[in-house]
């Protein structure tokens, strides 16, 4: 008759920390991911995100709570980009430009958030251009980064 | 006639019900940074659904029996007890994404957040199972499910490269940026062979009362609805590819989703998201308690059947209940649903061997399915299945340490 | 009658007279006889039989679980073997389910939890 029997302590302990491990390393490393490389192209993402949050903002093809939100969010993500930025990691040529980059984009994403909260179409236009040269210099500055 | 009409209904069944949370959002992730490379997964994922749910059809129809059923009786509770604890794990996250999904759509729609709308749409799933048959509650959702089919629209608007699309079917190795191209591909594959499914399959086979004679139905509503399925999937990559990657969107928060198809249909692009993601997430929703509920159930031998009265399965009922509300909690307690997502997808990859392997024993067991055994082609198929979920448990977390965002 | 264990019996989902699930056959009774083979006399429902099987520290969780909750472990449910009236694909016996333990959990939550449910 199938029954389990008494087993080791031993394989009983390996048993449990196989499941653990299975569990338990996933969880903690969907939370990495901190290298200069990624948290440049991250921020370039959100430059981008901007970008086309103005553009569709401005024809009312999406809803203003949604671009709102999205951009606080993309807000508080590129703070903490900024916030993690080593600027030792990064090589010389670009160690000043990445973090000026990246502060002009929280800044920016600021502009577009309130520009959409007032409603001002203009502003939205500026917001999406500006967000589109900090998408491009941010892909220039990780190209330097990574190419190198 | 009628065979003619089960068919069609199975087929549009599975298409109105084939993307989720996790599906959508895999699909955006591959497209939006590794363009069309990634459609081979799609591919390979569907095909291993497609023998899943075809076999898990067959055992009921053949035997009487559920997966849950076989798995306890062919096997015994020692090794069911391996199969009940991830398959209630593993979905049990998977079904709190997925409430995640419906409660971001609402957020995204009204400004009120996720996690005020994670309790309403746990209880609305809830009424649903309690008053709703099981023919209500799989063919309500997959019809306004097929609302999703506005992505295969989206994806012809965009007229893409066909040949390049084409390519993108032959499984290739990326040129940059390897362990995220693995760790996504093996999250489309958790994605695309969700356990629950063919479970949940079976037991809707055995609900409607399926025999022999439906064997053909069976096999043909496992070709089409999948592939047509697939084809959605497939269709959301495709957007992400042309819309996100020339752009340089990558996906950090789930609401980025949402620009994918303004671009391409303007307002109602956006409005058909939404709808898309909460009426897929919101019958995933119902589909996985349900699941869960009948593993449960039927591993343990207690009565159980949707079309009953609450009354007169009351531990299935209640068990349904509890995980539906338990669920809601985990949402509205805030935890992040994109995180949440790409981690239930990557475990649901890791725990697949625990479920494909024992339906090849049970497949082949002569005893149990006698002359509806597998074919040799069904074998080496489910063999080669067997292997990539072996690979692919063994990738799964040091592809999460490497690949992981 | 020639009856293996393991294949036929065990695991399977037990029906009262009533075709009401009852349960699974989670274990089995074997009878020491004198100066000759053990016998099945009768099969268990439970969950502290199942969880016996199981091994291991599950098995002394259970039992101590058991223990500290008697209502919890709702007992075991025996059926002698001479109640059973077929042995197929489920096993039927000759007996009404409702009373005994393994439904005890099934009628209480239908008195006092699913039935004063709206639309039960």
């Amino acid at each position: 008759m199938p029954n389990g029997g008494e087993r080791g302590p031993q394989t009983e302990r390996r048993r449990w920390i196989a499941w653990i491990a299975w569990i338990a390393l996933p969880l903690l490393i969907a939370c990495a991911g901190n290298d200069p490389a990624t948290q440049i192209e991250r921020a370039g993402s959100w430059a981008a995100t901007t970008r086309e949050l103005a553009i569709e903002r401005r024809v009312g093809a999406i809803g203003r709570a949604y671009t709102a939100d999205l951009l606080d969010a993309g807000g508080r993500e590129v703070q903490m980009i900024q916030q993690s930025l080593k600027p030792s990691e990064l090589p010389e040529s670009i160690r000043s430009r990445v973090p000026i980059a990246v502060g002009r984009l929280d800044s920016v994403i600021a502009n577009t958030g309130s520009a959409v909260r007032r409603g001002d179409v203009v502003a939205l236009g500026m917001a999406a251009a500006d967000a589109n040269a900090l998408s491009d210099t941010l892909r220039v500055l990780r190209a330097a980064l990574v190419g190198k | 006639m009628k065979r003619i009409l089960d068919l069609t209904l199975g087929i549009v069944t599975s298409i109105g019900g084939f993307l989720e949370a996790g599906s959508i959002i895999t699909a955006v992730q591959a497209g939006a940074v590794f363009g069309y490379k990634l459609l081979w997964t799609i591919a390979l994922g569907t095909l291993g659904l497609m023998l899943l749910v075809e076999q898990s059809g067959r055992l009921a129809a053949v035997t009487g029996r559920t997966v849950g059923d076989a798995l306890r009786e062919r096997f015994g509770i020692n090794f069911f007890i391996l199969p009940l604890a991830t398959g209630l794990l593993v979905s049990f996250l998977v079904l709190a994404s997925e409430i995640g999904g419906v409660a971001l759509a609402l957020q995204m729609a009204t400004g009120i957040s996720f996690q005020w709308w994670a309790m309403p749409v746990a209880f609305a799933g809830w009424f649903l199972l309690w008053k709703g048959t099981f023919g209500i509650v799989e063919k309500g959702s997959s019809f306004l499910g097929l609302v999703t089919i506005v992505f295969v629209v989206a994806a012809l608007k965009l007229h893409p490269d066909w040949g390049r699309v084409g390519s993108g079917l032959l499984p290739t190795v990326p040129d940059h940026d390897g362990p995220r191209y693995w760790y996504i591909a093996v999250s489309i594959i958790g994605a695309s062979i969700s356990p629950y499914l063919y479970m949940f399959y079976s037991s809707g086979a055995v609900e409607d009362g399926w025999g022999t004679d439906d064997l053909n139905t069976n096999k043909a509503t496992a070709v089409l609805g999948m592939s047509f399925g697939g084809v959605l999937s497939a269709a959301v990559l495709i957007i992400a590819a042309l819309v996100f990657l020339p752009r340089g969107i990558q996906v950090d928060r789930y609401e980025q989703a949402g620009l994918l198809l303004p671009p391409v249909l303007g307002h109602s692009g956006f409005v058909l998201f939404l709808a898309s993601l909460g009426i897929a997430c919101f019958g995933a929703t119902t589909e996985i308690t349900l699941a869960m509920a009948y593993l449960l159930a039927q591993g343990l031998g207690w009565d159980w059947s949707e079309n009953a009265k609450p009354k007169q399965n009351a531990r299935f009922s209640l068990t349904y209940t509890v995980t539906i509300l338990l669920a809601g909690v985990v949402m509205a307690a805030g935890i992040d649903p994109l995180k949440l997502t790409n981690f239930s997808m990557m475990l649901t990859a890791a725990s697949l061997p625990v479920t494909v392997i024992p339906m090849f024993v049970l497949m082949n067991d002569e005893a149990l399915v006698g002359e509806h055994r597998n074919r040799w082609f069904s074998n080496a198929a489910l063999g080669a299945l067997s292997i990539v979920t072996i690979v692919v448990l063994f990738s799964a977390v040091p592809l999460q340490i490497l690949g992981g965002s | 009658m020639e009856l293996r264990i393991v294949h036929d019996l065990l695991d399977k989902v037990v029906l009262d007279e009533q075709r009401r699930n009852v349960g699974r056959v989670d274990g089995v009774v074997l009878e020491l006889r004198r100066g000759g083979a053990p016998v099945v006399s009768a099969f268990e429902i439970g969950g502290r039989v199942w969880a016996r099987r199981l091994g291991g520290r599950v098995a002394r969780w259970a039992v101590a679980l058991g223990r500290r909750w008697p209502a919890l472990g709702n007992g075991v449910t025996r059926f002698a073997m001479r109640d059973v009236r077929t042995i197929g694909i489920t096993v039927s016996v000759k007996c009404d389910g409702r009373p005994t333990p393994a439904l005890a959990w099934e009628n209480w939550l239908r008195e006092h939890v699913i039935s004063r449910l709206p639309g039960a």
